[in-house]
């Protein structure tokens, strides 16, 4: 029996032909599928471009034609303006004065008065917007003093003081923003406001009737009022004369304290007296203006 | 292996590579133009535009101007030979609100071509409420009466006597 003794004498490995075949068609399928998907992307993105720039052409066309109208419109309106300023200033102030609210800046006034001081007279012009001028009457300091304290919501300002024969004279300038806040063409809105100033008016009236009586008692009840030592020296400062009364207070002697309280006191009932009647007199009114209201 | 089947193989590697290379390229590629895009100053255009639409509108109010001005006349001036009717009106006014006309001063204005000014300066006395009551109805008038002035004060103890300045414009 014949022996077969192989060699192998290569210097490199035998290639294995199918491995290599695989390996081979392996690397170019995914150098394929790379350069496809890159190619594919690319095409994507193209197109992506292409109407992101004509739309953004667009859009720099309309701007460009957006930038030449608007100094083109803007000339127009120069022009228009130049010829038309003079009659559209005239409007637009009109329609601004027609908003100026009088009988709005009354009623705060009215609300604002405390019991015991009294308008003496008001100033109101369109010109200073909201600025209103009033003159106050009292007979006691201390209510004068409150309305300052209501008046100073509005900015108020004490323009002067003066004391004659115990009455309390003060002109003050408030800032009354009242303006209508739109035109009213409803014509139930008008009725209803006019029927609520007429309810208010009637309260007025009331208040003012109650004046009338007041100041026929005024007299005796000034007479009886707290006799005050001394005439304000700030009168623009009310802060300041609440501390010099105080401290004028504070050094008066026990005896004319009593006196005073005492004197203070008498004034207090009279002051009860008085308002009771207001009561009386008002609910007098009210009936007598339901009376009407009904017969009408 | 023999020295062509190794060039091969390694020109094969290389093209994976590149090919790989490439993909990953227009990959970042895409995500950066994206991005660019999304950047585009829309926001700012879109503002461009509003400030744009709102100069139209107030072009085409501008170029209107004259019919709005019309119509403002029309519908807020009184034709001014309704100034009769006018007074009348005023002083019915104050009769049905118990009010006693003291003096009355019309001074006229022409402040346009085509609207003249009556400055009516008048005193009244009355009631406070009544006084009240008559400047409402003269103040809601839809027409432009404008109270330019007025100044109240306490006459006796029912009536107060007020001096007020009124500005009527009428359209000829």
């Amino acid at each position: 029996m014949k022996m077969k003794i192989k060699y192998n004498i290569a210097k490199n490995k035998k290639l294995d032909t199918r491995k290599f075949f695989l390996f081979c068609v392996g690397a170019l399928l995914f150098s394929v599928l790379f350069i496809a998907l890159g190619v594919n992307n690319l095409a994507v993105q193209d197109k992506k471009l292409s109407t992101q720039k004509k739309t953004q052409e667009q859009y720099k066309t309309r701007l460009n034609d957006m930038r030449k109208k608007t100094g083109e419109y803007n000339e127009g309106i120069r022009r228009i303006n130049s010829m038309w300023r003079s009659r559209v200033r005239l409007a637009n102030s009109l329609i601004v004065n027609k908003s100026f609210n009088t009988v709005g800046k009354l009623d705060i006034i009215e609300e604002l008065l405390p019991v015991g001081v009294y308008i003496k007279s008001i100033s109101i012009a369109a010109e200073n917007k909201s600025k209103v001028q009033i003159s106050l009457v009292s007979d006691a300091y201390p209510r004068l003093f409150e309305a300052y304290k209501n008046f100073s919501k509005y900015d108020a300002a004490i323009l002067n003081e003066s004391v004659k024969a115990g009455i309390y004279n003060a002109a003050i300038t408030v800032i009354l923003k009242t303006e209508k806040k739109e035109e009213v063409t409803d014509k139930e809105e008008i009725k209803g406001k006019e029927e609520a100033k007429d309810g208010e008016e009637l309260k007025d009236k009331a208040v003012k009737d109650d004046q009338v009586k007041d100041e026929k008692i005024k007299d005796r009840a000034v007479k009886d009022e707290p006799v005050k030592d001394e005439e304000p020296q700030d009168r623009g400062k009310v802060k300041d004369r609440a501390v010099k009364d105080n401290a004028v207070r504070d050094r008066g002697k026990a005896k004319d304290k009593v006196v005073k309280e005492k004197k203070v006191k008498g004034a207090k009932l009279k002051d009860r007296k008085v308002k009771d009647r207001k009561l009386k007199d008002r609910e007098k009114e009210k009936e007598e203006v339901k009376e009407k209201d009904e017969k009408e | 292996m023999k020295k062509n089947s190794k060039i091969f193989v390694y020109s094969l590697l290389g093209l994976l590579l590149a090919s790989f290379v490439f993909f990953v390229f227009t990959v970042a590629y895409s995500f950066h133009e994206s991005i660019s895009v999304l950047g585009f100053k829309l926001d700012a255009y879109n503002r461009t535009e509003t400030k744009f639409l709102e100069l139209e509108a107030t072009h085409i109010e501008w170029q209107n101007i004259d019919k709005t001005y019309d119509q403002f006349k029309n519908d807020y001036l009184i034709r001014f030979d309704d100034y009769p009717a006018f007074r009348s009106e005023m002083q019915a006014v104050l009769s049905r609100n118990a009010l006693q006309l003291e003096k009355i001063n019309h001074r006229y204005r022409n402040i346009m071509k085509d609207i003249r000014k009556v400055v009516i300066d008048s005193r009244i006395v009355g009631a406070y409420r009544n006084v009240k009551k008559f400047i409402f109805e003269m103040e809601n008038k839809t027409e432009m009466v404008l109270f330019k002035k007025i100044e109240m004060s306490k006459l006796d103890a029912a009536n107060v006597k007020v001096t007020f300045s009124m500005e009527v414009y009428f359209v000829r």
